[in-house]
């Protein structure tokens, strides 16, 4: 070991020794000298407190370990970080390539505070597959969320985002961990900040900017450490913490555009559109109801025929005359910006990060926008030599404003609205019956706040040499707060009786985790031999309380409950006031063991015992336990005798935990509910479920191998193969309702998720001035049933196609084969499995579906560069998927009814309107609604492959020479500039025809940092 | 030391907060949930509320009771499809009466099953328990009924029932037959009877049963039985106890069925759901009129009490703007023509007459049936059925007065079913009729919800209805 060090060192001192020797190096004069602080194994280093005597002047490097400073070429400058070996270094160049060595002893002695979640304890990086994400890269990117952030960043993490301002992502750890695949929460990972579990809205409400780092565990001997509450994975963050030495201020403003998109579906203008609506020949469109046939066929013995016939062309016309784009007119271009600063110093013992963030992101629709206040305080305390005490403190305030509400998004009214309609308050739609654009918009307004309140205790203490206690006691706390005002003006309210026009909507919630975990670490060394071992018990507490207040009859220029009518009787208008408080805890008892052997062998092993209150006390206590190896093949001797593939390691795990996927108390004993109506005098209670007796939790049991590997001392390679199969799987699944319930909750069958993951990451070129930094990456997850205890099919629905197959995945797309339009009919034909055509009077079979592929794809990856060239910076991320399928829209084909929407361009063209038009697309208007039954399935003519590569983010950087920084203010030691663009381009495979929602829009924004 | 107090206080502050039996708050747990009188009350008002009450109107769409209006084709949940008796409408309506019926018999059957567990102190709570047992047996008499009527044949005792269900258990059951279901009904309805004939006034509510409600039940079921003599013996016990006190027409007497406060009495009241929901709301197009009028072949006189009830006169715009004139249903609304609630009432007095005259015929004591009809005709000032009028002529026009009396509320689709009638439907804003629905018709038997025959693999779906194809 110290072998390799010394030589690493010498190694290294032959770099710096040629670059002295290569470049002119100018003396006696102060100047700017930048350089590169890296690890013997070529990794930034960040954080390096760089301290020059003479002008008296500290600098921290940054994520890519780079750093400036002012001083005299031959002046000595030092450098220190923890857990690495201090130095002094001689200025001999302009670019200075510094490296530190770790100090294996004193890494030995901190490594227990090196992480401020004590959790996060070296024991289970023996066999755990980890991925780290270093946030300093991703810092600046104009987005207000964390899960945006991690979005093809991590292989095996899945982020599904929505066009959708303020939607929830979908977020997955290797794939669906249960059955439960429809609902978005229940598969989600656990997410913790600094040892603290916190809830998903917490995790969503967090400032990027405060996070330092982020960590992804994925199999069972990573997650054991959190028992049952880990079974989808973890999400680890740390926050930032101050560094001793001088203070730093950096302040960073951000200012973005977030611009319309893609178009997704072309629509038709007026004049093809009044053409359809003529063919199709409904009274309620325009295009029939002014057309000549239709003023013959109803008025056919008015004296003045002709005259109205001319009256109709006139006004088709003049509609044509109309060409609304209403993608321009309701999709805005939206505006981002957001300030922050933060404040990092201390001395030795006592340090402090501090940071305020204002952010703001405006809707597609104008007067709605989210912004958000944050402030987050770390203090770290060396209490003793041996002992010392974190306070962090985070609070929050988010707000999002819908002054304009709709009842209908903005990216419905895009598709339906008709072109030949316009923005008036005055002429009514023919799409919205009797209303006016303005009676779509301007329907309600709503305000929702969130404030948070979190703080943390972090404490450890070094009892002996070889003992160390560790604790983290957590509060977080928020209070959720929404109103939401129908004003007695508004379209919805015309039906409404006079004195109940107006309407509030009101509510208060908090909710508040408390959660604590003590953790009591041991570690002994001796010859070749090294134990550790930890126990720990850990408590979590959530509870929800909120009350809320509906009202109507709203005095006009009140906005508070004392407003409301509370002299309505009626249901449906009555003044009503509801709440509701839940509490859970979880208590965790767990032991875990590692063993290393010549730094070669290593055998981790981890138990843990958790109880819920949302069970029945004789089914509350699970387990989940986990055992693995580590072999460091690169620690041989001979292995070290080549420069070829250095630090390799292969890792091996199986582990088991048991879980409750989303499964309430309610499924397993009777759980009784007042409801919020009334009846008689009288209160309504009622049973709320059916209870199953039977029902165990789910186990799921995972298997994980990975190797990872270096080659030529400058590409990280790594490798994961995994298996999880989970036993006994829950559902609710739909009973016979005779039974008086409609579902139960069961446990139904087996499934398996299994897949790899490749990265392949590093510095392909370096040189003085250039660095390329590159990452790629590919995940596959496969997805099967491998049983099902009640036979081989399970439905959920009506459809003649199952939910689940055994040897299947979740989310497979059934449809027909699909023979095209028939010329005499109209109605489309289908193949059936005997190779018969299925016209609407067959009856269709399961065998006439087939499987079409998959809604969720298998392969996802990313491919992620920096390239820099001394002050200039040049990032791109691309991300991709494929594999998967979605059916087409067919929302905007229209109907006889639906003729009074706009319609998908080509439709007038493609559409069966008469006997022999051969090879249409869509079928005829008018079919019997059997036929329409048949065509909401997918068939072969209406999937299409979801692949696509999408640029997700590139960047230009700046970082301003020192001359030019001078020259604005000696206060200033650092200033960078970006731009960048996010989403700026999608390759689809084929062209999505789905919704808006589905669209992401690009975002570009310029940003600034300073130092001082 | 310093360090050793903080470490051993920080550790006892972390363990002292774990407990893990925390109390439900707002809900409550545990197969003794339903351990007082009083929360047996309030599952009972559970088992009420959850009564599937809005339908009154979805049968009264299907039965002979109204003529489209043109503003049909803008109804919004598809009344148009149901008036037509489209077969995807029938299967969703019946799907989720299904499925309603079958969970107020679950909440019912939870709370009696929940007796053993309730603590009696007193005389008072007694009683009140008695109440509460009697109403959850009748309110399960009640669903049954009604699931019978709708989901089987006219009775046959050998017909296909309903499944019957004791306790809350999941179970795959199959469909007892007609005769045991009846058998079944009947002896929850004794029970019921003989509880609540135990029970002081002071538990008097309309929105609960009392003997009356019982006795009408009763008296309707024996009926659907064909059991005549029955029927005739309850409805007779009915009117002898309480029936119209005179025969004369009492104006405010028949406005406030449909206009009242929850504490006025009325002799012709017996039963209704709280149920103050706007539910005719689908059924009227924004202040421009209703989707459906009265059927003009019931031609209530202007003098008749019912006329503004039944009948009110009214004009509405067509597309042209041409006006019509029709005759909307104003039962569903607390002021003539608007849009505030009113609970249609589900058994009431004037039912026990008809009944009664309808056991008559089939007695063939034809003068004593008319006279039972001719009661409640005079008691609406409406012209009486002449004395000319017999054999199938009365018999039909006894049906027809009953349609007239209960436009609207419901139950005249269970009678014309009943009786084996065909049922007209009619053209927009027209009284030509467009279609029939034959008297033996698949649809006049409600399929089976599509989840009851996947998930209880042994039950046979009703004839005509499309079965599991998998």
């Amino acid at each position: 070991m110290k072998f390799l060090f010394l030589s690493l060192l010498l190694f290294s001192f032959s770099v710096e020794y040629i670059q002295a020797k290569s470049t002119i190096v100018e003396k006696d004069s102060i100047t700017v000298i930048r350089g590169n602080i890296i690890s013997p194994n070529g990794d930034p280093i960040e954080d390096v407190v760089i301290h020059c005597p003479s002008p008296e002047q500290t600098e921290v490097s940054d994520a890519k370990g780079t750093f400036s400073i002012k001083a005299l070429i031959g002046s000595k400058i030092t450098l220190q970080r923890l857990g690495y070996v201090a130095r002094e270094v001689t200025i001999d160049n302009l670019f200075m390539r510094i490296v530190m060595a770790e100090d294996v002893q004193l890494l030995e002695a901190v490594t227990v505070f090196s992480s401020k979640n004590i959790n996060d304890i070296d024991l289970r990086k023996m066999t755990g597959s980890i991925t780290t994400i270093d946030m300093k890269q991703l810092s600046g990117r104009p987005e207000m969320d964390m899960l945006k952030l991690l979005q093809g960043q991590v292989p095996g993490l899945m982020v599904i985002t929505d066009g959708e301002l303020g939607k929830r992502p979908v977020v997955r750890i290797r794939g669906e961990a249960s059955f439960e695949n429809k609902q978005t929460s229940v598969n989600e990972p656990l997410y913790v900040l600094d040892g603290v579990i916190i809830t998903s809205d917490a995790f969503l409400a967090l400032n990027p900017e405060d996070i330092d780092e982020v960590k992804v565990l994925k199999d069972a001997s990573a997650t054991a450490l959190y028992g049952i509450k880990a079974a989808n994975g973890v999400i680890e963050m740390t926050s930032k913490r101050g560094i001793a030495g001088k203070t730093l201020i950096s302040a960073g403003v951000n200012y973005g555009v977030t611009l319309r998109g893609p178009r997704g579906v072309d629509l038709m203008n007026s004049e093809e559109k009044l053409e359809l609506e003529r063919l199709i020949g409904n009274p309620a469109a325009p295009g029939y109801r002014y057309s000549e046939e239709y003023i013959r066929k109803q008025q056919y013995n008015a004296p003045n025929l002709d005259q109205l016939i001319l009256e109709g062309q006139q006004k088709i016309d003049s509609l044509k005359q109309i060409n609304t784009d209403w993608f321009k007119k309701l999709i805005r271009v939206n505006r981002y910006q957001s300030y922050s600063v933060g404040i990092r110093g201390g001395r030795e013992g006592a340090t402090f990060y501090y940071s305020a963030n204002y952010s703001k992101q405006g809707g597609r629709v104008e007067g709605n926008d989210i912004d958000r206040f944050a402030l987050r305080s770390n203090l770290d305390y060396t209490l003793f030599p041996n002992m010392d005490l974190s306070i962090n403190i985070g609070a929050g305030v988010s707000q999002t404003n819908t002054e304009n509400g709709s009842n209908y998004s903005p990216s419905d009214l895009v598709y339906n609205l008709n072109p030949y309609e316009q923005k008036t308050k005055e002429v009514e739609l023919f799409s919205y019956g009797d209303r006016t654009f303005y009676d779509l918009m301007n329907q309600y307004r709503s305000k929702s706040s969130s404030k948070r309140l979190e703080s943390s205790f972090i404490y450890h203490w070094q009892i002996v040499d070889n003992l160390h206690l560790s604790a983290v006691a957590g509060i977080d706390y928020v209070l959720n707060e929404s109103k939401t005002i129908i004003p007695s003006s508004s379209y919805l309210e015309k039906i409404i009786p006079l004195n109940a026009k107006g309407k509030l909507e009101q509510e208060k919630g908090t909710i508040s985790n408390i959660s604590s975990n003590v953790r009591l670490n041991y570690d002994k060394t001796w010859g070749n031999h090294s134990l550790s071992a930890s126990i720990n018990t850990d408590y979590y507490k959530s509870q929800r309380d909120n009350v809320g207040a509906i009202g109507r009859g709203l005095a006009p220029g009140t906005t508070t409950p004392s407003g409301v009518n509370q002299t309505l009787t009626e249901n449906s208008y009555r003044a009503s006031i509801y709440g509701g408080k839940y509490t859970d805890a979880q208590l965790g008892i767990g032991a875990a063991a590692g063993y290393t052997y010549k730094n070669i062998y290593e055998f981790y092993g981890s138990y843990k015992r958790d109880a819920s209150s949302l069970l029945p006390s004789n089914k509350r206590w699970n387990a989940a336990w986990s055992a693995g190896l580590g072999w460091k093949v690169g620690e041989y001797g001979f292995f070290k005798k080549q420069n070829l593939v250095t630090d390799m390691k292969i890792r091996l795990s199986y582990g088991n935990t048991a879980g409750m996927a989303g499964i309430s108390m309610s499924s397993t004993m009777p759980i009784y509910k007042y409801t919020d109506d009334i009846y008689g005098d009288g209160r309504v209670f009622i049973l709320s479920d059916l209870y199953n007796t039977e029902l165990v939790p789910q186990q799921s049991g995972t298997l994980n191998g990975g190797m990872e590997f270096t080659l030529f001392k400058k590409i990280n390679i790594y490798f994961d193969l995994y298996k999880t199969r989970i036993k006994d799987a829950l559902l609710n699944i739909p009973i016979a309702p005779s039974n008086g319930f409609i579902t139960m909750a069961r446990n139904i069958g087996v499934l398996q998720n299994k897949g790899y993951e490749i990265r392949i990451s590093g510095s392909p070129i370096t040189t003085d001035r250039f660095q390329w930094n590159s990452s790629i990456s590919l995940s596959w997850n496969k997805n099967e049933v491998i049983k099902l205890y009640d036979g081989d099919e399970l439905y959920l629905s009506e459809e003649v196609f199952p939910d689940y197959e055994v040897g299947q995945p979740i989310g497979v797309i059934y449809g027909l084969k699909a023979l095209g339009i028939n010329s005499l009919d109209g109605y489309p034909r289908f193949l059936s499995a005997t190779g018969e055509e299925i016209t609407y009077q067959s009856d269709i079979k399961r065998e006439d579906f087939s499987n079409l592929g998959y809604s969720t794809p298998p392969y996802m990856g990313f491919f992620n560069n920096t390239f820099t060239y001394g002050s200039l910076s040049f990032s791109f991320d691309l991300y991709f998927s494929f594999g998967g399928i979605a059916q087409y829209s067919r929302t905007y084909v229209r109907d006889y009814s639906g003729v009074v929407y706009n319609a998908v361009k080509g439709q007038t063209k493609d559409m069966w309107f008469k006997k022999g038009d051969e090879n249409k697309i869509y079928p005829a208007y008018n079919m019997n609604s059997s036929v329409a039954e048949i065509l909401i399935h997918p068939s072969t003519n209406t999937v299409y492959k979801t692949d696509f590569i999408r640029l997700n983010n590139a960047r230009i950087g700046y970082l301003m020479p020192h001359r030019l920084v001078n020259k604005m203010g000696s206060k200033i030691s650092y200033l960078r500039l970006f731009l960048q663009g996010q989403n700026l381009l999608t390759i689809n495979r084929e062209r999505d025809k789905a919704s808006l929602a589905n669209i992401t829009q690009p975002v570009i924004s310029l940003g600034l940092n300073i130092s001082l | 030391m310093n360090r050793h107090i903080l470490s051993i206080l920080l550790l006892c502050v972390i363990v002292s907060a774990c407990n893990l039996d925390i109390p439900l708050e707002n809900e409550i747990g545990g197969y003794d949930a339903i351990n007082t009188v009083q929360r047996a009350q309030d599952a009972l008002n559970g088992a009420f509320d959850i009564y599937p009450k809005n339908s009154s109107l979805s049968f009264a769409l299907l039965s002979e009771d109204f003529t489209p209006t043109h503003l049909i084709n803008e109804s919004a949940q598809g009344e148009d499809k149901l008036y037509r008796w489209e077969p995807q409408e029938i299967s969703s309506l019946a799907e989720s009466l299904w499925q309603s019926y079958y969970s107020v018999i679950a909440q019912a059957n939870n709370l009696l099953a929940s007796e053993q567990y309730i603590s009696i102190n007193n005389d008072k709570e007694m009683e009140t328990w008695k109440f509460v047992k009697g109403n959850a047996l009748g309110i399960k008499a009640m669903a049954y009924y009604e699931l019978l009527s709708l989901f089987t044949a006219p009775y046959k005792p050998e017909n296909p029932g309903i499944v019957l269900k004791e306790k809350v258990k999941y179970e795959k059951k199959n469909r007892s037959d007609a005769h045991e279901c009846v058998k079944e009904i009947e002896q929850l309805l004794k029970d019921s009877y003989t509880l609540l004939n135990e029970v002081s006034n002071n538990f008097q509510s309309y929105y609960y049963f009392n003997t009356r409600a019982i006795t009408l039940l009763q008296s309707r079921v024996a009926i659907y039985a064909q059991k005549y003599d029955v029927a005739a013996g309850y409805a007779e016990k009915l009117i002898s106890e309480a029936g119209y006190k005179d025969r004369a027409p009492n104006t405010k007497e028949y406005e406030s069925l449909w206009h009242f406060t929850k504490t006025e009495k009325s002799e012709e009241r017996i039963f209704l759901f709280d149920n103050y929901d706007y539910i005719f709301k689908q059924f009227d197009i924004n202040e421009r009129g209703d989707i459906v009028a009265v059927s003009p072949t019931f031609d209530y006189s202007t003098d008749d009490l019912r006329y503004n009830r039944a009948s009110f006169p009214t004009t509405i715009l067509d597309y042209q703007g041409k006006s019509l004139s029709v005759c909307l249903l104003a039962k569903y609304r607390q002021e003539l023509l608007k849009r505030t609630s009113m609970p249609i009432h589900w058994l009431r007095l004037a039912e026990a007459y008809f009944i009664l005259a309808e056991c008559y015929m089939q007695q063939g004591e034809e003068t004593k049936s008319r006279d039972m009809v001719n009661i409640v005709l005079q008691k609406r000032n409406a012209s009486l059925i002449p004395e000319g009028i017999t054999g199938d002529n009365l018999l039909e026009r006894i049906r027809f007065e009953k349609q007239k009396e209960f436009v609207g509320e419901g139950i005249n689709l269970f009678d014309l079913k009943r009786w084996g009638k065909d049922i007209r439907r009619y053209a927009t804003n027209s009284t030509k009729t467009v279609n029939v629905i034959r008297k033996d018709d698949y649809r006049l038997i409600f399929p089976l919800p599509y989840a009851e025959l996947t998930q209880n693999e042994g039950i046979e779906q009703n004839p005509g209805w499309p079965k599991v194809i998998r």
